[in-house]
């Protein structure tokens, strides 16, 4: 059954996340084979995707360092045959989902949450380049939009997004001559931080009702990210909130 | 460290906005931060400038003496929280209090691919824009509950952290979780008053005289896109920004970033 995304060969990091779960379920399901990279936690899923179809691969890698994800990418393009063309980056610590006052923080709180979360999306682009310099590529990073607006509790989540966000921004600029586009795809954080219902920056609910569900609603708007149609848009941010945050990103 | 030293000048005797208040520069020994520290003394402030070395520091507490105001400069490393602490230890020593707290030193603006980042660099970046930004806060925030509504947090992040730059890689991103970190501590400290926002400006600064010396062509250029038609000067152009977002008329202002690049970046 040819997809919109046949042939292509995705990594997917953060799939431990629902919200990038069921992203990674509907490129599966538009032809795309999947790499699930990362921690034990993010693999969890390899078997449903698998008992649906899609092609599939789980492999366990330190994605905080350069070697690490390189490995992981190398591991990920033998298994499933061709070198990566796409990376859908989504990946967290798990601490970076829960509330904490800046005041709070301690030096290892924000290392973990801050540091590691951006020295894993620079390690990860790090390992994409290798694969997609010379073909082509795309990457979209996936950051619930607590970035845009901060969120009272994730002072340091908030910056990891918003630094992943003008990361996939520079990156645009970079690679764009080697043919690799580079987007953001901006979630309600309801779908990802716990406890950050309520800190929206606007008064309104969603628009559309609710945050969306991960595979149905938000799915499509990646495989559209993801597709060929779609080739000429970079360096864009795409909020798929709901309709909560209208602003200018 | 030198020893403070306070005077009344030509300003005694006319109500300036920041009498009687507090304010820390980091990298107030050079470019934007020399010049926000020269204007918040001239509005009344008694200014610490914190600066890596004393060569750069030094000269311009002095100057703001020399000129009638209150200042004093702290040799501080910004890249480590007990440095911070005892900056922040020090003023409210000398001075009393800490009203506003201006977090502007950075370095690591190299160009670079992403590509070819090496650890080295991406520490510079993180650690003076987004661990110092993290301690600055944390370390002032005591003294800024006290002070209330008076109290002023102010980031120098960057147009570069709103719509990145091609030949960085990482400054957009570290420029760009300070306005993160902004908006949130806004939300967090909005009911104590305090007030905390960025300033993205575009100023002649010795990295950015040393880029255009590098590059002749490159001023021109940076110019044509500005709407005012030349670059930014710290005292004059970007200074009085950071003293009106320190001052009461800016009380209501909160969780936002003021462009003061000659009207370039207008895409808010």
């Amino acid at each position: 059954m040819p997809g919109a995304l046949a042939g292509r060969v995705a990594v997917v990091t953060g799939a431990g996340l629902p919200v990038v779960r069921g992203i990674a379920a509907a490129l599966g399901a538009a032809g795309a084979s999947i790499a699930l990279l990362g921690p034990s936690r993010d693999l969890e899923s390899v078997d449903e995707l698998e008992a649906r179809g899609v092609r599939v691969t789980a492999v366990e890698a330190e994605l905080s360092r350069r070697a690490g994800a390189e490995a992981g990418f190398a591991a990920a393009s033998d298994a499933l045959g061709a070198p990566v063309g796409v990376l859908v980056h989504g990946a967290l610590e798990p601490i970076a989902l829960e509330p904490c006052d800046l005041v709070d923080h301690d030096d290892e709180r924000w290392s973990l949450v801050w540091e590691t979360t951006m020295r894993t999306a620079i390690s990860c682009c790090q390992a994409a380049f290798g694969h997609m310099r010379d073909r082509g590529g795309r990457i979209v990073f996936v950051v619930p939009s607590s970035g845009l607006s901060g969120a009272v509790g994730f002072s340091s989540a908030a910056a990891a997004f918003e630094g992943e966000r003008l990361l996939a921004k520079a990156l645009a600029r970079q690679w764009g001559r080697h043919g690799i586009v580079v987007n953001c795809l901006v979630v309600s954080p309801d779908l990802v931080l716990h406890g950050a219902s309520g800190v929206h920056e606007s008064l309104s609910n969603p628009a559309l009702g609710s945050a969306g569900d991960p595979e149905r609603d938000l799915g499509p708007i990646a495989v559209e990210m993801l597709g060929d149609a779609t080739h000429f848009l970079t360096g864009n941010t795409l909020v798929a909130d709901g309709g909560v945050r209208m602003g200018a990103p | 460290m030198s020893d403070a030293v306070a005077s009344t000048g030509a300003g005694a005797g006319v109500a300036r906005r920041l009498d009687g208040r507090t304010a820390v520069v980091t990298g107030g020994g050079a470019g934007v931060g020399e010049g926000i520290a020269l204007t918040l003394a001239a509005e009344g402030a008694n200014v610490v400038v914190a600066a890596r070395r004393a060569e750069n520091g030094q000269p311009v507490a002095d100057e703001i003496v020399r000129r009638g105001g209150s200042a004093m400069c702290i040799v501080t490393d910004i890249t480590r929280r007990d440095e911070v602490a005892r900056c922040v230890d020090e003023t409210v020593a000398r001075f009393g209090g800490l009203e506003i707290m201006v977090h502007n030193a950075y370095s690591g603006g190299v160009a670079h691919e992403l590509q070819d980042l090496d650890d080295d660099l991406w520490d510079q970046n993180s650690g003076t824009a987004v661990w110092a930004t993290f301690w600055c806060a944390q370390l002032a925030f005591p003294h800024l509950q006290r002070a209330g509504s008076r109290g002023r947090l102010i980031v120098l992040t960057s147009p570069s952290g709103i719509e990145a730059s091609a030949n960085l890689a990482v400054y957009p991103a570290v420029k760009g979780a300070q306005r993160a970190i902004v908006k949130t501590l806004a939300h967090e400290w909005g009911s104590y008053g305090i007030t905390v926002n960025c300033i993205a400006p575009v100023a002649v600064t010795p990295s950015i005289g040393r880029m255009f010396d590098a590059v002749p062509e490159l001023r021109g250029r940076v110019e044509a896109r500005m709407a005012l038609g030349r670059v930014g000067e710290p005292e004059h152009d970007i200074g009085p920004v950071a003293a009106f977002l320190a001052g009461d008329g800016a009380r209501y202002v909160t969780g936002q970033t003021i462009v003061a690049d000659g009207g370039s970046f207008m895409g808010l």
